[in-house]
């Protein structure tokens, strides 16, 4: 039995202040931020571009010590470099770090999205230039704190295409498991469910590497939100909405 | 009976419903609803019926249950047949008196008192209908275990909130955002000596979750001991024996304000006001539904039933032990120290007003309807919805304490649902109050109430 009558108090944690339902005020807030998050990931993915042609280039002007010219990096140059690297075959890995946006969907949950670090770690071969297969997994993890974390993360088998010849953009499709779970040290909750990915990213050669500045959205839908705990399912049909910006190191 | 009632809930409801369900869902929901909206209005002249009081020939020829047709109106009130219009059939096919408003719609006449919400609001409205007042204490009978016990008409309150935001206790819980609809009906008398003795009171409790977790009860719940009530300001107070004799305890308790919690509060010094707020009952329930085979709980739910300004209060040696606020006003007139506030200016003016005509009052009757002691004010605390019933049937038959839960009907049973669900999560999952900002107030209203 319940100790008292009297009406308790609203509750005032942290995390419930985190996860407090988008009134009408806030969600025109968050419409709001849609823009300038949208900015901030094109500049990011133009500034990693940018960085790895200024990187590119500082390195060639320091290996050449013949006292010719320094050899600038032309993006005539770099196109050069990624018409090499798009012949090569055989195997190929990459790790990336990054800023996502996660959120669980259910009929019992929370909704709201929120913004951590995302990290991806790739393996795989390619059987054409044209034609990455591999088995990707990634992690989203934002620690909210009072000793709650949220952590999204999944393994997919991967494919990625470059669709214009000797160009280094391409695009990623996969396929695989997504888990969502919610832990604060004594419960967590989780949900398991078949994912997929889709991403589209461009490669800028340096020092025998890629860089590949990506975005990518990860969805799954049809999990059993589960108390870890109990064992008891909350909802049946949960879904995971993520999406982040990466810089990946490819190695081949 | 033509009342034209055209119902926004429908709307409201079908929206509410359609947004969990997706936005294509809500679409045709709207578009649903708007053509239901028209056609109800259309059809209204054909289809005039108030939904609570369906006077077919069906209900006509149905045996009437204990609880229907007790009540007699006071001077000016709506005849007694305008009253038993409103009327719906029980399970067991007799019938039983139903909500109604406080004023007929159709003559204008007061029926004096008050039901609460109207549950045609309600998003369960469609699954369970009306609340067949007095069903439960009907069963008892049924069951011949050598208990009767039946309540008035007045005290049946029916409250109801539709997609209840559920609070979640813990860090993680807060990933849950559990909504839930809850329509309760509980006989909470606060008029008379009944709720000092009598810990059995009819319960209707209905609720849907979006976790799944979803409970139709009907029974008579046993609030605390018989025979004994607790103070507000805490303490047991003995009163005398119980109706009937052989109540069972229960869980919980009959929190009601006695002299002794009032007279610090209310009476006070010139420049105070007093406070009125301690003439407060809160009803703490605790039910459980329990199977015959193992005792085990199945559900439990432990929602507390508050009641403002009722017009009792427990005072020994009164008449049947019953005090009266608005008394409590004129009392003490002559000392320092005595009620002072908005109320007992409600009182005074009715005095007044009662005097202006010659009579010789110096005490408002309680049950006048200027007095503002009427228990028309009430809110319910949302506790502890719990299901233990994963993979278990959803229809249950209990005996009319929830107890003895089985498959199969038996004399004296109540069908129950209980999903097949459990909403253990590791984390408590409570809901807010409900109805608090509301009053039930209407012309005519007035204690007994």
């Amino acid at each position: 039995m319940p100790a008292s009558s009297t009406p308790r108090p609203a509750t005032t944690r942290f995390a419930r202040q985190r996860f407090a339902p988008l009134t009408l005020p806030r969600r025109a807030v968050a419409t709001m931020w849609l823009l300038p998050r949208a900015v901030l990931t094109v500049a990011l993915l133009i500034g990693s571009v940018t960085a790895a042609h200024e990187l590119q280039a500082q390195s060639r002007s320091a290996t050449d010590s013949t006292g010719s010219a320094p050899r600038l990096a032309t993006p005539g140059a770099i196109a050069r470099d990624a018409r090499a690297f798009a012949k090569r075959v055989g195997l190929w890995g990459a790790v990336g770090v990054g800023r996502g946006s996660a959120g669980l969907r259910c009929a019992a949950c929370q909704s709201d999205q929120t913004a951590a670090f995302a990290g991806t770690l790739s393996i795989g071969g390619r059987p054409h230039p044209r034609f990455h297969v591999g088995i990707e997994t990634w992690a989203w993890l934002d620690v909210i704190g009072n000793g709650v974390d949220r952590m999204a993360r999944g393994t997919q088998l991967i494919a990625r295409h470059y669709p214009l010849a000797n160009r280094a953009m391409h695009v990623t499709g996969g396929a695989g498991t997504s888990r969502f779970s919610v832990d604060d040290g004594n419960t967590r909750f989780d949900a398991t469910s078949p994912a997929l990915t889709l991403g589209l990213g461009w490669d800028v050669p340096y020092r025998g590497v890629l860089l590949s500045p990506a975005i990518s959205v990860v969805a799954s839908t049809g999990g059993a939100l589960a108390s870890r705990r109990t064992g008891n399912n909350v909802a049946d049909n949960a879904s995971l909405g993520l999406w982040r910006s990466t810089l990946s190191i490819t190695w081949f | 009976m033509t009342i034209c009632v055209i119902r926004a809930p429908v709307r409201a409801v079908a929206m509410r419903s359609a947004r969990r369900d997706g936005v294509m869902t809500m679409r045709f929901v709207r578009h649903v609803g708007r053509i239901g909206l028209i056609g109800l209005s259309l059809s209204c002249a054909a289809d005039q019926a108030s939904p609570v009081a369906p006077t077919g020939p069906q209900l006509e020829a149905a045996t009437a249950a204990v609880s229907f047709g007790i009540w007699t109106p006071g001077p000016g009130e709506c005849p007694k047949a305008v009253h038993d219009r409103y009327s719906t059939l029980g399970p067991d096919g007799k019938r039983y008196p139903a909500w109604h408003p406080p004023v007929d719609p159709l003559s204008g006449c007061s029926f004096g008192h008050e039901h609460g919400r109207d549950p045609r609001g309600s998003a369960l409205y469609a699954r369970v209908g009306d609340p067949a007042f007095g069903y439960a204490n009907e069963q008892l009978d049924a069951a011949d275990i050598g208990m009767r016990r039946h309540e008035d008409h007045v005290g049946h309150k029916v409250e109801w909130e539709n997609d209840v935001l559920m609070r979640t206790n813990g860090g993680a819980g807060a990933l849950l955002e559990v909504r839930c609809d809850v329509l309760t009906k509980l006989h909470q008398g606060t008029h008379s000596k009944d709720a000092f003795t009598n810990n059995l009171h009819e319960l209707n409790y209905h609720v849907r979750c979006t976790d799944r977790t979803e409970m139709h009860i009907t029974v008579l719940t046993a609030i605390g001991r018989p025979g004994e009530f607790e103070r507000t300001c805490g303490g047991t107070v003995q009163v005398g024996p119980a109706t009937p004799v052989n109540s069972p305890n229960g869980d919980g308790r009959r929190k009601i304000p006695d002299w002794s919690c009032l007279e610090s509060r209310l009476l006070v010094g010139a420049g105070s006001k007093s406070d009125f707020g301690a003439l407060h009952e809160s009803w703490e329930t605790h039910t459980t539904i329990r199977m015959a085979d193992g005792n085990k709980s199945i559900a439990s739910f432990d929602p507390y039933f508050q009641v403002f300004r009722p017009s009792r209060y427990f005072e020994r040696g009164a008449s049947d032990n019953v005090g009266r606020p608005a008394a409590l006003c004129s009392a003490h007139q002559h000392e320092a120290r005595r009620a002072r506030g908005n109320e007992c200016d409600a009182v005074a003016q009715a005095i007044s007003v009662l005097t202006s005509g010659g009579a010789a009052f110096t005490l408002l009757p309680y049950d006048d309807a200027r007095s503002p002691f009427n228990g028309v004010r009430r809110q319910i605390d949302i506790n502890n919805n719990t299901v233990r019933n994963v993979d278990g049937p959803t229809t249950w038959y209990t005996d009319p304490f929830g107890k003895n839960a089985r498959t199969s009907p038996f004399p004296g049973s109540i069908r129950q649902y209980v999903s097949s669900t459990n909403n253990d999560y590791g984390v408590g999952v409570n809901g807010p109050t409900v109805g608090g900002s509301r009053s039930y107030g209407g012309p005519g209203v007035r204690a007994p109430n």
